[in-house]
């Protein structure tokens, strides 16, 4: 089947590439097979496309969409070259769902996290599904972009829509998923692109910025995520070797988003990995 | 083994000045991408209909 000529940008691309890249990463460490995206949310004008990557890459994957996106979401899921197991459900409540415990390996959002005032019951519904991780991602209020967007909101007196702020921080989000009784894995920052987020800045009603420009260089400058040639790019390549290498600090310091992952509890890792009874390692035979 | 994490080390603190470096470009490049935008959709009176209808970011209400 032929993808229809979906245009993210360079930047919502290289997004899904980079947070992809490290729930592929936590789900492989963790054997996780199935996984719920809890909420999909719009961004760089693709409604519900967040988990398109973890599909092509053979995880069984099903994606809760709010009715507003759900015909947008299965408009743009049905042209994606391949979407494996893909189960794309309209429901409107993050925090009651209808699916049984334990359902999914791996239960994810994106900007969902900080939008709500106490986000306790949303981690507590996605550790009850999930047998195993749950993960969550906000916007990072520490890139240049987000308090030039919000300046942005007060000149044009537009309502502002990216949710708390305390809530954008690792802290809330470790010490959220700690009140919900999961066992904090790892943190940090993701999406670490050299420029800034432009978040939804839109210029007059388009969201990529060559929108405007003649046709022989805007039809040239097309990224599309879900396809191998913008995956293999050589930019998207260049630009996450750096984001992989750089030092933790600085990226969680220029990050696009902020993520935090835990475990639920019984899943939890043995203290010392390569002796299951804890014993310290030169009581346990590690040769 | 320890010169491989000392070269692994300095690349990754080597990337920094080139992020600063790619940012400040990207960033030019970007007011000169919305001026242009802005000049088109004001002057010459242009517009442009995007693939998906702008909206809130998050359907589900304030909690």
């Amino acid at each position: 089947m032929e993808t229809i000529r979906i245009n993210e940008g360079i930047g919502g691309a290289y997004e899904r590439i980079a947070y992809s890249n490290m729930l592929k990463r936590l789900a492989r460490q963790h054997n996780c097979r199935t996984v719920l995206e809890l909420g999909a949310t719009y961004i760089a004008g693709i409604p519900g496309f967040n988990s398109c990557l973890l599909a092509q890459d053979g995880f069984s994957v099903t994606v809760t969409v709010h009715s507003r996106d759900y015909a947008d979401t299965l408009k743009v899921w049905e042209n994606v070259p391949f979407k494996g197991e893909t189960k794309i459900i309209e429901w409107n409540d993050n925090l009651k769902t209808n699916f049984s415990d334990g359902q999914f390996d791996l239960v994810w959002n994106h900007l969902a996290f900080e939008h709500y005032k106490n986000p306790v019951p949303l981690v507590e519904e996605m550790k009850r599904i999930s047998k195993n991780l749950v993960v969550n991602l906000t916007l990072s209020p520490f890139n240049i972009g987000f308090p030039l967007h919000w300046l942005s909101h007060k000149i044009n007196r537009k309502k502002w829509d990216h949710g708390y702020f305390k809530n954008t921080l690792i802290s809330t989000m470790e010490k959220t998923h700690r009140k919900a009784g999961l066992k904090h894995i790892e943190s940090g920052g993701c999406d670490v692109p050299p420029w800034m987020d432009t978040v939804d800045a839109q210029m007059g009603g388009t969201m990529t910025y060559l929108d405007y420009s003649p046709k022989f260089v805007k039809d040239k400058w097309v990224w599309n995520s879900a396809l191998s040639e913008c995956q293999k790019s050589r930019w998207v390549k260049m630009l996450w070797n750096w984001e992989k290498n750089m030092p933790e600090w600085f990226r969680r310091l220029s990050a696009h988003h902020l993520y935090t992952a835990s475990k639920k509890s019984n899943q939890a890792k043995p203290q010392f990995p390569n002796n299951p009874q804890g014993l310290p390692d030169n009581q346990a035979g590690n040769f | 083994m320890v010169i491989y994490k000392l070269a692994k080390f300095i690349y990754s603190y080597l990337i920094i000045p080139l992020w600063i470096i790619f940012f400040v470009m990207t960033t030019i490049a970007l007011v000169g991408l919305t001026a242009n935008a802005w000049i088109s959709r004001k002057i010459f009176k242009k517009s442009h209909s995007p693939d998906f209808k702008p909206r809130t970011i998050f359907p589900y209400g304030d909690h």
